[in-house]
């Protein structure tokens, strides 16, 4: 099987019948200063990282198919390991489209307005997340001008240049896509855009305003990829939220169903009218209460299950039989300080998952900086070697 | 209900558009400012904290708290006569670490903390292995707390605690670290006092550790 094939069969798989079932070996994606420095601990390097890369750029596990759409591709590591390519995004771009703009420049900092006109504060080489300073939507009125970019005639903008070659491309790939990431979901995009504080605030200050905004961001969701489904086979729905933390879900399970739900319903119904029979949805932080609200919108599965904010993988499969789960390896256990034996002990607990079905083992999230070479490779060759003990029926 | 049943009630909702009337009725019917602050608003946060750490209140439920308690306390600060002043538990001396840019925790934390009576000098955030030196110097604090988001910035907590002894200030505070990427191996092993998963239960840490202190 290729890629996709091996992803598809595990997503769809029955239970924990392995027949025609294969396990792709694949991992989320690598930080640019993990690989870098993977490079002078024994990585053969067959392209360098971008030098305008600063080492807190996310190298996502899978080629660059769309040219400079995206950003690099991993194309070091993959062929070491003899790794599958990762369920890789399609380009989609959700903001209005605004200008990118340098407000302020010193020697330690840089001050910019994106291109959803969120002002952020960053390091001068941005190694760490930036800090938002200013966000564009704070009412009612800011909120009727910003929504004027998200009409149908800005459709076609969204799209690659290049649409009909990369629609060619895909016909016959051997890799699955999702469509959607960050900032597409119905926590994700309000927060983008009025900043983490104030859209808490709005939901119980001001309800409307937030309905309003996720009337407007699903209608535009559903015309822009109902687009994009016309012409290109998409595998996978991806729903991106990051909306917990290691305490639990950021919003309460009342506003979940009130100011999520409805939307998420809206979208599956769309999926499904489009033959996308998988739908993910993407939360860094402790999600185990998140999961039952979300599995009855009708969402399919989810990533990336942090161990770090408190997961437990075994735990959440045990509670949810069916529901699909990628990720759960303690990117922690590959620190410098670690040992071979907590590694083994990790990847006890994925092989009792794999054993249940419906499990794509990665690492949690990006692996880190922290994580050596060494030990991220042991884990990589003993689960690959656990993975096709698995695979073809062969457990 | 009296009016100080009234202004906890408020401070719990998160009703800050009407907190600013009832604290100055409040004020108006002769209530001593400490009163208001001790009885209604304090007492207010620690059952936000407390349900939030229980899980029971969320974060939208916390932030309208605490912007109800800040709209009060803008109110009653000014109108505090000569003789009066709000009886401070301790000194909080905070920051965001060095390289880390964030600090919505860090503000939860202060809020929680000045809920509690302490008196909080906030460093802001990115803040350098110097600038908690300066502060301990200026203001003498109780506590010194580090925040911090991300995985790559933690390892400049280390660098904050020996800045700290080298200027041999080490033993006159007693340090407590937060954030996301934070556990309690972590405070351990850098011999960090005080841990907390949560704005709230830090707050009621920082009550606990002077207590004990005394």
């Amino acid at each position: 099987m290729n890629s996709r094939e091996k992803f598809l069969s595990v997503m769809k798989m029955q239970g924990s019948d392995y027949k025609n079932v294969e396990i792709p070996k694949v991992e989320f994606g690598y930080w640019a200063g993990t690989i870098r420095r993977w490079f002078t601990e024994g990585l053969p390097m067959i392209e360098n990282i971008p030098r305008n890369y600063s080492d807190g750029i996310a190298i996502m596990a899978n080629k660059n198919i769309y040219g400079e759409m995206e950003k690099a591709g991993d194309v070091n590591v993959q062929p070491f390991f003899n790794l599958d390519q990762y369920l890789t995004k399609f380009p989609v771009d959700y903001s209005p489209m605004l200008e990118r703009k340098i407000i302020d420049k010193t020697e330690t900092h840089i001050t910019y307005k994106d291109e959803y006109g969120v002002t952020n504060k960053s390091t001068i080489d941005i190694t760490t997340l930036p800090m938002e300073i200013d966000n564009p939507v704070r009412d009612w009125d800011s909120w009727y001008e910003y929504k004027q970019h998200y009409g149908s005639e800005t459709i076609s903008k969204r799209l690659p240049p290049n649409w009909e070659d990369v629609v060619k491309n895909l016909k016959n790939r051997d890799f699955p896509i999702r469509l959607g990431g960050t900032n597409g979901g119905f926590l994700g995009f309000p927060r983008q855009i009025m900043g983490v504080t104030k859209y808490m605030m709005t939901l119980i200050d001001d309800p409307e305003l937030i309905h309003d905004i996720n009337n407007t961001f699903c209608r535009f969701l559903i015309e822009y990829y109902g687009r994009i489904c016309s012409d290109v086979e998409i595998d996978c729905i991806l729903i991106w939220e990051d909306m917990a933390y290691k305490s639990g879900s950021l919003i309460s399970p009342q506003h979940f169903r009130e100011f999520i739900t409805p939307y998420y319903k809206r979208i599956i119904a769309f999926a499904r009218e489009a033959g996308i029979d998988i739908i993910l949805t993407d939360s860094d932080g402790y999600v185990e209460e998140l999961i039952p609200l979300i599995a009855e919108t009708g969402v399919t599965g989810m990533y990336p299950f942090e161990i770090a904010a408190g997961n437990d993988i075994l735990r959440i499969r045990k509670l949810f039989p069916d529901f699909q789960i990628m990720g759960g390896f303690d990117k922690r256990k590959m620190f410098k300080g670690s040992n071979y034996k907590q590694i083994d002990e990790e990847l006890e607990k994925v092989g009792e998952m794999l054993k249940k079905g419906r499990y794509i083992p990665h690492t949690d999230h990006f692996v880190s900086e922290d994580c050596t070479f060494e030990f991220f490779s042991y884990y990589r060759k003993k689960l690959n070697n656990i993975i096709d003990d698995f695979g073809k029926g062969k457990k | 209900m009296s009016i100080l049943d009234k202004i906890y009630e408020l401070t719990v909702q998160g009703n800050y558009r009407e907190i600013g009337e009832e604290v100055k009725k409040a004020v108006d019917d002769g209530i001593k400012i400490d009163t208001i602050i001790n009885e209604s608003l304090s007492k207010a946060m620690l059952y936000v904290g407390d349900r939030f750490g229980e899980g029971e209140l969320y974060m939208p439920d916390m932030l309208l708290a605490a912007k109800t308690m800040k709209t009060a306390m803008d109110i009653l600060k000014p109108l505090m006569k000569g003789d009066e002043h709000i009886s401070e538990k301790g000194t909080l001396v905070i920051g965001t670490v060095k390289g880390d840019l964030h600090d919505i925790g860090k503000n939860l934390v202060i809020t929680m903390a000045e809920g509690q009576g302490f008196k909080v000098i906030d460093l802001g955030i990115d803040v350098d292995y110097g600038k908690f030196v300066e502060a301990i110097n200026e203001y003498r604090p109780d506590i010194v707390a580090f925040s911090g988001l991300l995985t790559t910035t933690l390892g400049n907590i280390p660098d904050h605690i020996k800045a700290l002894e080298d200027a041999g200030l080490r033993k006159q505070v007693i340090l407590a670290v937060g954030g996301a990427p934070v556990t309690r191996e972590f405070a351990d092993r850098y011999g960090i006092e005080i841990y907390a998963p949560d704005a709230s239960t830090a707050a009621k840490e920082f009550v606990k550790a002077l207590s004990e202190k005394k």
